[in-house]
């Protein structure tokens, strides 16, 4: 249908924009999408309570719509969730980088 | 909490874009429609998204609209329905 483009709709509120067919296909989850769900859930609504729905929900909406449309779904999630806990301070950007590089170089020690 | 719309009630759905998290979907905001039930009593999720405890509760209703007053040049049937849940803040009576 048409959609005059309206500067304050969301680029995340989408309904009735036309996308074409919708894929019914159903993929299988990879493993870090398995392991990031389960850390939003124990540290959710449902477990530690560190963070709500509702947040992660913001999160998405305020991240850009450059990051937004170039993540999938899990990405998504998952970076959602790392600026919640950024906002919370957990932790802080630059502790995660420090933290990923270092696992990184742990996976190519064993690797070699 | 007193609900202020009942089932069978016309509403108009606020045309109004705040910014910040809203739930209530762009394309059906200026819309009228029918309450189709009342849903319940929930914090408010607007100001649960930015860590607030969302309280009052605030009602959320279910709310029935033909498809062809949503969408323009709606091709399908007459009686084709959409339900959109959307709370109580965001309705006028219609």
């Amino acid at each position: 249908m048409a959609d005059k483009e309206d500067p304050r709709r969301g680029y995340h509120d989408i309904g009735g924009k036309d996308f074409g067919r919708i894929d019914p296909e159903v993929t299988e989850m990879k493993p870090w999408e398995r392991l990031s769900t389960a850390i939003s859930n124990a540290l959710g609504a449902a477990g530690r309570h560190i963070y709500v729905t509702d947040e992660s929900r913001r999160a998405r909406e305020q991240m850009g719509e450059p990051l937004y449309s170039d993540l999938d779904y899990y990405e998504r999630s998952t970076e959602s969730m790392k600026m919640i806990f950024v906002e919370k301070g957990l932790f802080t950007e630059k502790e995660l980088d420090e933290r990923m590089k270092l696992i990184a170089e742990r996976m190519a020690e064993i690797r070699n | 909490m007193s609900n202020n719309f009942a089932p069978g009630d016309s509403v108009k759905v606020r045309q109004t874009h705040p910014p910040g998290h809203r739930r209530t979907p762009y394309y059906i905001r200026g819309k009228v429609g029918q309450i189709e039930r009342v849903c319940g009593d929930f914090p408010n999720p607007e100001e649960l998204a930015y860590g607030f405890d969302g309280l009052p509760k605030k009602t959320l209703y279910r709310v029935r609209f033909r498809q062809k007053d949503v969408w323009e040049n709606y091709s399908g049937a007459e009686t084709d329905t959409v339900d959109v849940d959307i709370y109580e803040h965001w309705l006028l009576p219609a």
